[in-house]
């Protein structure tokens, strides 16, 4: 079925090699998104698959057969753009019942597609409206109906909430969520927000600098991040970094900061004391207590539902995300507790985490 | 909206009226030229109204320089039409075709080169233009002077500027359901330029009625000749015939006029549709 596999994929650009050997397989059905910062090749990637791009190396698979060389229209895919990119002239009927009338069909048939998809996503007020007319909310509604009605094998979305405002983003994705687990079909979905990519997918491809840093459910990206670059990029606020030497403890382990404070650690097998490492504390798991090393309070904001504390340690800052309301000001002094085990350490030359 | 104080609004269209009326008088002045004898003109050349209407200069122009002024008219009006049908037709495709695919062959050079024939003095393009009408046997021929009028380097910018405005994930978003590069062109970016093609229409069509030099220059008898030729062809044939020129004069404006004014609405309510973007 709709399997969508990548063996050794390059893209360059004259000289520029935007992607270096990208091998991933997303099964049947997966919902996979596609996160990395800007020019990290998420997007290239994209329209490789969709046939938009050509593929300077390597081989890309849709359904067990080799598209490299195929057009765009035989991919059996389609996609949805961050613009929306309706056909301003048509209206909403006729933008989602186009690729039907590309191919022939039937009045009947393209009435019955469009009704059919008009229908999941509650369209059926609109089919007669141009795409002015709507918000940009139902815009984007018109550009999904338009890849439904195709029954395509893969969907693609690139970016496809970004032009929305906040509330209907988070609107909108629970939408698209909902759909996939309605149609079942294999989407592949690029976009460089990090919350969209884990609330959605099934499994997080993160990108950077044309490859793969790591692919895994978003459980497994956020719990075992391979290097400091996935850690730093899953998680929001992002993970804080502080430098610091390994040394042993009669309690196990702990690393030494510049500023002398001493942060308790599980010490990896073969961790040698003396290394130079990184420290990664995610700001959801700091807490501020009686025990610990002692910081000082930089800035409290509080957001309602939580408080987020900027504290200092030495010269490094550290960020904070506290569930419960706290009363602490800024010049205050408080004691940083955590547990061991969400401590992450990593080779401070190379970034892998130990 | 604002409300302007009477005052304010009357002094407005005061200056209005004023403007327009400086520039429609030329013009009302050419008509009433066409029905008034030269000699009155020359003794009361301010009069608004003519003291009476004289059609004989009609009799004297119906033939100019041995041939009768429907020939002429008749030339205008298949010259025109059939330029601005291809020059629409070619730039458009032309610049479609430059716009989709700047990475091929030649394809930036070409674009210089209109830019080029844009800058370089008209009045000198014609003289290369001669020696290949010539080479080609085109001369004295109605396809040398359509062709001709047919290259529009105005009307391929106004075409390229607009395709360019067009997102590309428009146009991607063709291909992926399925459509051939020809069926991308004629079922959604044809549609939406519909405006373009109108204005670009209308600004071929007045261009080309107006045009003189280059008809003169490819014609090897007034048997090809436009209005505006015609025109140009009294002043020698007839001495000053002031009454025959004013009346010609108005014969050549009056079409353009109108297919202005008929299409002038349709533009501007095209250009109003384009600025709201869908």
């Amino acid at each position: 079925m709709g399997a969508v596999t990548l063996t050794g994929a390059c893209k360059s650009y004259g000289a520029v090699e935007v992607l270096k050997g990208i091998d991933l397989e997303i099964a049947d059905g997966e919902f996979v998104a596609l996160v990395g910062a800007s020019g990290c090749g998420k997007s290239t990637l994209l329209r490789m698959i969709a046939g938009l791009e050509t593929v300077t190396a390597g081989d890309i698979h849709i359904a067990g057969k080799r598209v490299n060389d195929l057009p765009a229209k035989e991919r059996d895919i389609a996609m949805v753009f961050q613009n929306y990119a309706l056909y301003p002239h048509m209206t909403v009927a006729e933008n989602m019942a186009f690729s039907l009338r590309l191919k022939r069909a039937s009045k009947e048939e393209q009435r019955a597609a469009v009704e059919r998809a008009a229908q999941i996503l509650d369209l059926e007020a609109l089919l007669d409206r141009k795409p002015k007319e709507l918000s940009g909310g139902q815009r984007q509604r018109v550009a999904m109906g338009r890849a439904i009605v195709r029954d395509p094998q893969v969907f693609l979305f690139d970016e496809p909430l970004s032009n929305l405002d906040a509330k209907l983003r988070v609107h909108m994705r629970s939408e698209i969520k909902e759909l996939h687990q309605r149609l079942g079909t294999t989407t592949i979905y690029v976009t460089h927000d990090q919350i969209e990519a884990m609330t959605m997918a099934s499994r997080i491809v993160i990108m950077n600098g044309g490859i793969v840093e790591q692919a895994g459910t978003p459980f497994e990206v956020y719990d075992s991040p391979v290097n400091m670059f996935v850690a730093g990029f899953i998680g929001s606020p992002a993970m804080n970094f502080l430098e610091g030497v390994l040394e042993r403890s009669e309690t196990g382990g702990c690393v030494r900061l510049p500023s002398g404070e001493r942060i308790p650690a599980v010490l990896p097998e073969g961790a040698v004391p003396g290394r130079k490492v990184k420290v990664g504390l995610r700001p959801e798991h700091l807490t501020l207590g009686d025990e610990g090393p002692e910081v000082r309070i930089l800035v409290v904001e509080p957001t309602g539902s939580e408080t987020q504390v900027t504290v200092g340690v030495g010269h490094e800052k550290l960020t904070c995300l506290l569930r419960e309301r706290v009363a602490l000001e800024a010049n205050q002094r408080a004691r940083l507790s955590f547990d061991p085990a969400h401590v992450h350490l990593f080779d401070s030359e190379t970034g892998n985490h130990l | 909206m604002i409300h302007r104080p009477l005052w304010l609004r009357v002094i407005a269209y005061a200056i209005a009226i004023l403007v327009s009326l400086f520039y429609l008088y030329p013009y009302w002045w050419m008509l009433l030229g066409a029905f008034r004898p030269a000699e009155a003109v020359l003794t009361d050349p301010l009069r608004l109204w003519p003291e009476r209407l004289d059609f004989s200069v009609f009799r004297d122009i119906a033939t100019v320089g041995g041939v009768s002024i429907w020939r002429y008219l008749a030339n205008s009006v298949w010259i025109t039409g059939a330029s601005t049908i291809l020059s629409v037709g070619i730039t458009a495709l032309g610049a479609y075709a430059l716009t989709r695919r700047p990475d091929l062959l030649a394809f930036k050079a070409l674009r210089s080169g209109f830019l080029l024939t844009m800058m370089y003095p008209y009045m000198l393009l014609v003289i290369p233009v001669y020696i290949v009408m010539f080479k080609i046997g085109l001369l004295g021929t109605y396809a040398g002077i359509i062709l001709f009028l047919a290259l529009g380097p105005i009307q391929f910018f106004l075409f390229e500027q607009f395709f360019r405005s067009i997102p590309g994930e428009v146009i991607e978003a063709a291909i992926i359901d399925g459509a051939s590069e020809w069926q991308v062109l004629r079922l959604v970016v044809m549609p939406v330029a519909m405006p373009v093609v109108a204005t670009v229409t209308i600004i071929t069509f007045l261009l080309n009625w107006a045009q003189w030099f280059p008809i003169l220059v490819i014609s090897r008898s007034p048997d090809t000749y436009t209005l505006p030729v015609a025109l140009l062809n009294m002043t020698g044939e007839l001495g000053v015939n002031f009454q025959g020129i004013m009346a010609l004069a108005a014969i050549t404006t009056i079409p353009a006029t109108l297919v202005f004014l008929l299409a002038q609405r349709r533009v501007m309510q095209g250009m109003a549709d384009g600025a709201v973007k869908g």
